[in-house]
């Protein structure tokens, strides 16, 4: 099942991150920050649209490079672009452990998203769309497919590296999807074994595709790994940034992160979306010689929730997003030997020693070399047993890092859009130990920032899965977490935690009828289209200048084709963040099909042709 | 093949004249790929554009890499535009002809013909004082790399107007402080470029599936319209699956705009030429100093590269005045007329 079974392909290497970081801020009155807010998420709704244009957007981004320094916005120029670099396969099995001589090893990996936020403000809901993704090249052992869905991360922890207090640099993050065997997925095996074993496996009825699972770690910003926030380096480095910015050009400031990840099967009653194995949940507990890890920034360093497949012939447990890091190096903390436990669920009491793992198996060198998932084997009778069993894993002092959570739901889309009052729902499906749940088990879905006892509730059909219907009535973007069994905690009394609960966020767009409603003047379009997105995103200066009226109707037609909701899940959709909304689509299409008019009427721009018949016309003389 | 003059160097300074002449070799190859890329319709020829697209990226980085060590050895990067058509710099006279030609197959034979790979790489033997030979390009750089094996430390500053990856091409560009870097440098310059020997131990070899082709074996595979494919035992090659080359979708360019007279042609179309050339001039001018170590010139001239390429696209749908015919960049250097990068009537 899913990656923890094989084949596998691993892979590492390093990611870097480009988002525009603009949209980070809350309203001018949370108090943090001087610079006009993006968004109003309560309404979600851009704020620049409530006052006068030109002025308001250079203001804007004077103020965005202003901040630089003062409020940690690092990158005003992103482009969104988080290109895969120096990633290549790293290691493959075919079922006999780890080869690294397989000719498919030190192929590269090329893959490019757009990092979005569909909750800006937050931390829980970046995600990746991309179009494809490439092991290997053309004409060589090669792997290439399309998306079944949106890369989205899932499972942060903000106590995966301590030491690196820049930022982000403390967390490291777990990202997940498929490519579906019936959509255009190609595997090349040429002479690798683990290629060939991949393409018969796609023989098997139960196997939908390929499944791509990766973290993220050691976050460095600026492209100095010493910074630390608030430190003078760290301003010295922004100051820079500053002056580059105010000297003009585009001046992009990505960041990069490690990776280590895998490619294997992903099987037909797996969400894609996220890890869907046996969870072994975090308990947040204390290392020994560190600070206890809190969801609080600069805290101790928390083991993460890890994952596990048991086999007939073994356990694979998924530890890539579990043991944190003892510096900035990216070097794991030698916990001592854990033990991975089995127990029969309460009230019963018996327990099971499964196996021990030296800190040889999850350190640096291994976790690099297999992706962070570690292969235990066990004897036949005892992977039986261990059905229905919770595990667990402790440190050497008796510490219980994780406990099995036996009920998982797992909604469908993470990260939902919806237009106001379009009729949506969540499908979620249900697991038990790391397969289908049976009917009959309940599930709850609540606000993750409800103050009240308020939920909605159901129970799984026979295919294990429940339906909630959402609502979408009023602009909005809401976190919105599950929990199957009959001891929900949330919403109120606990804190939510992405390490622990499974949830999705639903980011509701306006109507907005009212600008659907206005005339389609240029002042109208940029007021209320376009200069949210030429404030927030002055890399679409190097595209086009969204405050030109004349490029703007000059690009019409790609304009339409980028902002066609068809093309909503595209690497180059726009806005890149997802947020035109129905009727600011109206205005800017009434208004380009008036400039187009215009044009077919010599009004204006008489000399624009149909290049394509030009073309044809030319080659045929 | 392209064929560099090679004198063998006396000193620190000759080096710097060679590994200059490498960089005004790089730069030159720009042109002639952008035409090809800019004037392919949009929407169509996708593999071909990835491609061109790949090699157009590497010869950038290669120049960035070739310019920081300039750099490292006490240079300082001169970036300058050729004419086209005419002689790649440094090359042997009445060697290759390089003009900016449309999207069509003699413009792939074209960047074939600079990338030919000398196969096998000629034994590196050290030439006399003062003699000159003719060379590959690829050999041109084993030989600067041989030079540069033997500067003392003291010619080597470390952190000398480098350009890195924290901004642009991730993982790609590197400092180079010293020869080993220089050394990792060339290499890559050599393997993804002209290629290296036919080993499937060889990155940048066509039986190398390893690791992306060299730019000689891209191009052929849009001139033959395949894919070349490794044979499944590894000791060779076949062409594989068509690409999808269409060379009809292209826009109808002009050949060597340089020698074009636009003071004929509709007002839409000199609007278009010379905002391109304004673009061009600007990041001319920036990439000049940020090679000489000015902070932020590079996201100057990438600023400026956007404006080349939408003043491209405005270029190609404006008319000449025959009306079957547009032309793409011109690529001519205003030294320093230009005075901005604005791409008003880009849109035109």
């Amino acid at each position: 099942m899913s990656v923890l079974d094989k084949p596998r392909v691993y892979f590492k290497g390093e990611i870097a991150w480009d988002p525009v970081t603009t949209n980070n801020y809350g309203p001018p009155d949370s108090g943090t920050f001087q610079a006009a807010a993006a968004y109003d998420e309560d309404a979600c709704t851009p704020l620049l649209n409530n006052a006068p244009f030109a002025a308001k957007v250079a203001a804007f981004r004077q103020t965005a490079v202003d901040e630089i320094v003062s409020a940690g916005s690092w990158n005003p120029h992103g482009s969104y672009r988080s290109p895969f670099f120096n990633t290549a396969v790293s290691g493959v099995d075919a079922g006999n452990g780890l080869d690294t001589d397989d000719p498919f090893v030190s192929a590269p990996v090329n893959f490019t998203g757009m990092l979005i936020d569909s909750e800006p403000y937050g931390a829980w809901s970046s995600q990746l769309f991309f179009d494809d993704i490439a092991f290997g090249i053309a004409g060589g052992c090669h792997v290439s497919g399309r998306r079944s869905i949106r890369l989205n991360d899932r499972f942060i922890n903000f106590n995966a590296n301590p030491a690196n207090n820049m930022i982000a640099g403390i967390a490291s993050v777990m990202w997940q999807t498929c490519f579906a065997k019936d959509d255009g997925l190609v595997i090349d095996p040429h002479n690798s074994g683990v290629l060939a074993a991949l393409a018969r496996a796609m023989d098997d009825p139960a196997v939908a595709g390929l499944m791509l699972r990766f973290t993220t770690y050691r976050t460095v910003y600026y492209d100095d790994p010493t910074l630390a926030n608030r430190s003078p380096a760290a301003a010295a480095a922004g100051a820079a940034l500053q002056a580059k910015i105010r000297a003009g050009g585009f001046q992009p400031n990505p960041a990069r992160s490690l990776l280590v990840g895998t490619l294997g099967l992903w099987r037909r009653d797996e969400v894609p979306t996220e890890a869907c194995e046996r969870a072994l949940v975090s308990t947040m507990a204390t290392i020994p010689g560190f600070n206890s890890p809190t969801l609080q920034t600069n805290a101790g360093p928390a083991v993460g929730t890890a994952f596990a497949r048991v086999g007939a012939a073994g356990i694979a447990l998924d530890l890539s997003n579990a043991i944190p890091c003892a510096d900035r190096a990216g070097e794991k903390i030698d916990i001592g030997t854990l033990e991975l436990v089995a127990a029969d669920p309460a009230p019963a009491v018996a327990i099971t020693t499964v196996a021990t793992i030296p800190f040889s198996h999850y350190d640096r060198a291994a976790y690099e070399a297999t992706s962070g998932i570690v292969d235990i084997p066990l004897a036949p009778a005892l992977a039986a047993q261990l059905a229905g069993m919770d595990l667990s894993i402790k440190g050497p002092d008796g510490t219980t890092y994780l406990q099995e959570a036996p009920l998982r739901a797992v909604p469908s889309m993470p990260n939902l859009y919806a237009n106001q009052g379009d009729r949506a729902h969540v499908e979620v499906q249900v697991y038990q130990r790391g397969a289908v749940a049976p009917a009959g088990v309940a599930v709850v879905m609540s606000d993750m920032a409800a103050t009240q006892a308020t939920h909605l509730a159901a129970t799984t059909d026979a295919d294990g899965r429940v339906q909630f219907a959402l609502e979408t009535g009023t602009p909005t973007v809401d976190g919105l977490v599950f929990q199957a069994g009959p001891d929900p905690v949330l919403p109120i009394g606990n804190a939510f935690n992405p390490l622990i609960q499974t949830y999705m966020y639903l980011r509701v767009l306006p109507q907005d009828e009212k600008i659907a409603a206005l005339a389609p003047t240029w002042d109208n379009v940029h007021t209320y289209v376009l200069s949210s997105w030429e404030a927030m995103a002055p890399c679409m200066d190097n595209w086009l200048r969204l405050g030109d009226e004349a490029q703007v109707l000059a690009y019409a037609p790609i304009i339409r084709k980028l902002t066609d909701p068809a093309n909503f899940e595209a690497f180059r959709y726009m806005p890149p963040t997802r947020d035109l909304t129905v009727g600011q689509r109206s205005l800017l299409y009434r208004f380009l099909d008036q400039g187009a008019g215009a044009v077919q009427a010599g009004t204006t721009e008489p000399d624009r042709v149909d290049i394509h018949k030009l073309s044809r016309a030319m080659r045929s003389t | 093949m392209v064929m560099l003059t090679w004198k063998e160097p006396q000193g620190v300074f000759d080096i710097q004249r060679l590994v200059q002449n490498a960089i005004d070799l790089e730069f030159a190859t720009l042109p002639p790929y952008l035409y090809a890329k800019f004037t392919i319709l949009p929407g169509t020829n996708a593999a071909a554009l990835a491609l061109l697209d790949s090699i157009i990226r590497q010869e950038m980085i290669h120049m960035c890499l070739a310019c920081n060590i300039l750099n490292a050895i006490g240079g300082t990067p001169a970036v300058t535009p050729p004419h086209y058509p005419g002689p790649l710099p440094g090359g042997v006279a009445k060697g290759l002809t390089v003009g900016l030609l449309p999207f069509t197959p003699a413009a792939i034979a074209q960047g074939m013909a600079i990338e030919a790979p000398d196969e096998p790489i000629k034994p590196r033997v050290a030439l006399a004082i003062g003699q000159d030979e003719d060379v590959s390009i690829g050999e041109y750089y084993h030989r600067i790399d041989i030079a540069l094996s033997k500067l003392p430390a003291s010619d080597w500053t470390v952190g000398r107007n480098q350009i890195g990856d924290a901004q642009f091409f991730q993982g790609q560009i590197f400092d180079v402080n010293g020869y080993a870097d220089a050394h990792r440098a060339i290499n890559q310059i050599v393997s993804e470029g002209e290629g290296t020997p036919v080993r499937p131990d060889q990155p940048g070899s066509p039986l190398d599936f390893q690791h992306d082709l060299a730019h000689y074996y891209r191009f052929w595979e849009i001139a033959q319209n395949r894919v070349l494919t490794q044979a499944d035992d590894g000791s060779n090659y076949t062409w594989g699956a068509p690409l999808g080359v269409d060379w009809q979708a292209a826009y109808p360019a002009i050949a060597n705009p340089q020698e074009h007279e636009f003071a004929h042609d509709p007002a839409p179309a000199q609007a278009a030429q010379a905002a391109c050339n304004a673009a061009f001039t600007a990041m001319v001018d920036a990439l000049g100093k940020a090679f000489a170590g000015s902070a932020g010139e590079l996201g100057v001239a990438v600023r400026a590269m956007f404006d080349l390429r939408m003043a491209a696209m405005a270029a190609l749908n404006a008319p000449l005045a025959d009306g079957t015919h547009v032309s793409g960049p011109a690529f001519v250097y205003l030294g320093g007329q230009a005075t901005t990068t604005q791409t008003e009537g880009a849109a035109a």
